[in-house]
């Protein structure tokens, strides 16, 4: 008993002695100085795809920082200190890089907003009438020629299983069924998931994931397998067209992904917007929230789709079409689905 | 590491046992109730600290020379800029084992290890996909209580300080940049399991207490502070606490 009693008291003199504080690591003054530097330091820490920026757009994160901190003074107001800051994130072109302020948001939206939206809304609801089905947030119509047009406007709000294999229950006679995903800005990656899930029979290779293990800008954990398991409620054994646009991105673009290891799936239209990374959440000594990617998605050949996936078919909107209130890629989704 | 989780099993079951022999003389039950500052640093949810009001509620067991301790406590805190709550809240037992190092008339000094098993959560109400972290832990800690007895008008009134420090054990934490999602619904596991060592956590736990007759009981009156700090998988913790304690014998 002395012998433990003795390393104890060892223990705990050595520990006592060893004490040391676990402190803040980055800027915490409330001035425009740390702001921009803890801004710039979180995302130099944690940004998950500054060697492919480098690689595709040439970022150079050092070169942004002696850029934009040349344009930082004491003296700026609160909203020119913002300007300068979304800017410096605006070099990144990640529509998950945000900086948040109770008076805007900062983004970079370039993904979408310098492309043509293939996208009607009001001659996209004329497809859909007044008639339609609502299935957990899925809205979803047979068109004249037996189509199964589905509507997919967001993954924000839960998709159930059972909502899912009702509304295909209710489609099963229909030929083909065309998944318009246009205009989804994404949500959460489970519902994407589940809803995918219901268009393959076996586990599927859909890609990897990969996270940040350290401050470095490359170091990463391996990279690990991501399988879509089929559903255990109905699945959907017919052809499949997916249509997107540029505005189709993160949890939306991982669906795409997925759909596009599935045999007898097309996609259709324009190359989605891509956001690849899944965003974190940190923030900075003025109260602003900072997202950023930081977890890394890539398809089965292990390609970044952080830019977005091809289609296997490009199809725009024929202005002879939309004054017509015909939808391009819809009336070419249904002719692919009809011969086949 | 599921060798090293057995042998942290293996001794927290070994105090047990020795606890539940010691058995045979009655405890001292403390009911006890603290309120104070919280400052809460957990870099996987944000950078800087987060500080509030806490509160605790703890029992604990005293034999000769065994405690048994259960403690709950719960944290509301904000951001520096106020405009984000983050909340804290945690369950945790420990067991203590002591060997008599000096004893007179009126002062005791023990020391001995003391296990404890910890589990808890910190939610950060902004962040998207990192909202919260969990926090699981047994560690076995090296610890000591100092009493000295005085006797103030016929009353006798016992000052006592506890202190504690970590050792070794094992936690939970995630990697740097990994999301819950990858975790719990790809299974994705990274080094999740962690070895703890007083280099890796470096924290400290020490109370001082009044203790007093009160009626037909025994009050305590006095100071808690905690300084529990952990650096697992480069991600950096720390919760520092001061807090008012008060209880009665029960």
């Amino acid at each position: 008993m002395s012998t433990v009693r003795n390393i104890t008291i060892t223990l705990l003199v050595c520990t006592l002695t060893m004490f040391s504080c676990v402190k803040e690591e980055l800027p915490s003054a409330d001035t425009p100085h740390d702001n921009l530097e803890a801004l710039w330091q979180i995302l130099d820490e944690r940004y998950c795809f500054f060697d492919y920026k480098y690689q595709e757009l040439g970022v150079d994160w050092d070169v942004v920082h002696r850029q934009y901190a040349a344009r930082v003074n004491d003296n700026m107001t609160r909203l020119q200190l913002f300007e300068v800051c979304c800017e410096m994130l605006a070099e990144l072109h990640d529509g998950h890089v945000n900086l948040g302020a109770s008076f805007d948001v900062g983004r970079n939206w370039s993904y979408w907003e310098d492309f043509p939206e293939q996208y009607y809304d009001s001659i996209a609801r004329s497809y859909l009438g007044h008639d339609y089905g609502i299935a957990s947030g899925l809205l979803y119509k047979v068109l004249d020629d037996n189509i199964a047009y589905v509507r997919c406007q967001s993954f924000s709000h839960s998709i159930g299983d059972g909502n899912i294999s009702s509304m295909l229950s209710l489609l099963a006679p229909c030929s083909g069924m065309i998944i318009d995903l246009r205009n989804n800005g994404g949500g959460e990656l489970t519902n994407a998931e589940r809803l995918a899930s219901h268009f393959t029979n076996e586990r599927r290779l859909v890609g990897y994931v990969c996270h940040k293990r350290g401050k470095a800008h490359n170091e990463f954990s391996p990279l690990q397998s991501v399988y879509l398991d089929p559903a255990r409620g109905i699945r959907w054994q017919k052809p499949v067209v997916v249509i997107t646009n540029r505005q189709v991105f993160s949890a939306a673009n991982d669906f795409v992904k997925m759909m596009h290891c599935v045999p007898g799936v097309t996609l259709l239209g324009d190359q989605t917007g891509g956001g690849s990374g899944m965003p974190f959440t940190q923030e900075l000594p003025c109260g602003w929230s900072v997202r950023y990617s930081a977890v890394v998605f890539l398809d089965r050949d292990k390609q970044h789709i952080e830019f977005g996936i091809q289609p296997d078919i490009y199809v725009s909107m024929d202005m002879a079409d939309v004054n017509g209130h015909r939808d391009t890629l819809i009336e070419r989704a249904r002719q692919i689905l009809g011969s086949q | 590491m599921s060798r090293q989780i057995f042998i942290i099993l293996a001794v927290l079951m070994a105090l047990t046992s020795n606890a539940q022999n010691s058995g045979s003389a009655t405890p001292t039950r403390r009911l006890m109730f603290s309120v104070g500052s919280a400052d809460v640093m957990d870099t996987y949810l944000s950078p800087y600290s987060y500080n509030g009001t806490r509160l605790g509620l703890s029992v604990e067991n005293h034999f000769p020379h065994t405690v048994h301790r259960v403690d709950i406590h719960g944290s509301k805190m904000e951001n520096m800029a106020g405009n984000v709550d983050e909340y804290d809240v945690a369950v945790s037992y420990m067991i203590a084992h002591h060997f008599d190092l000096f004893h007179t008339e009126c002062f005791h000094l023990k020391a001995g290890p003391m296990g404890r098993l910890y589990t808890g959560c910190i939610y950060n109400e902004r962040n998207g996909n990192n909202p919260a972290q969990a926090k699981m832990s047994a560690l076995c800690h090296a610890s000591t209580i100092a009493s000295y007895n005085l006797n103030i008008k016929g009353r006798r009134v016992q000052l006592e300080y506890s202190l504690s420090v970590p050792i070794v054990g094992v936690a939970y934490s995630p990697q740097f940049g990994q999301s819950y999602y990858e975790e719990f619904v790809l299974g994705n596991s990274d080094h999740n399991c962690v070895f703890a060592h007083l280099f890796n956590t470096p924290s400290i736990r020490h109370r001082l207490l009044l203790e007093f007759p009160l009626m037909h009981t025994h009050a305590f009156v006095g100071y808690e502070g905690v300084a529990d700090q952990t650096k697992y998988n480069k991600l950096r913790y720390h919760s520092y606490s001061h807090s008012f304690t008060f209880g009665f014998r029960l």
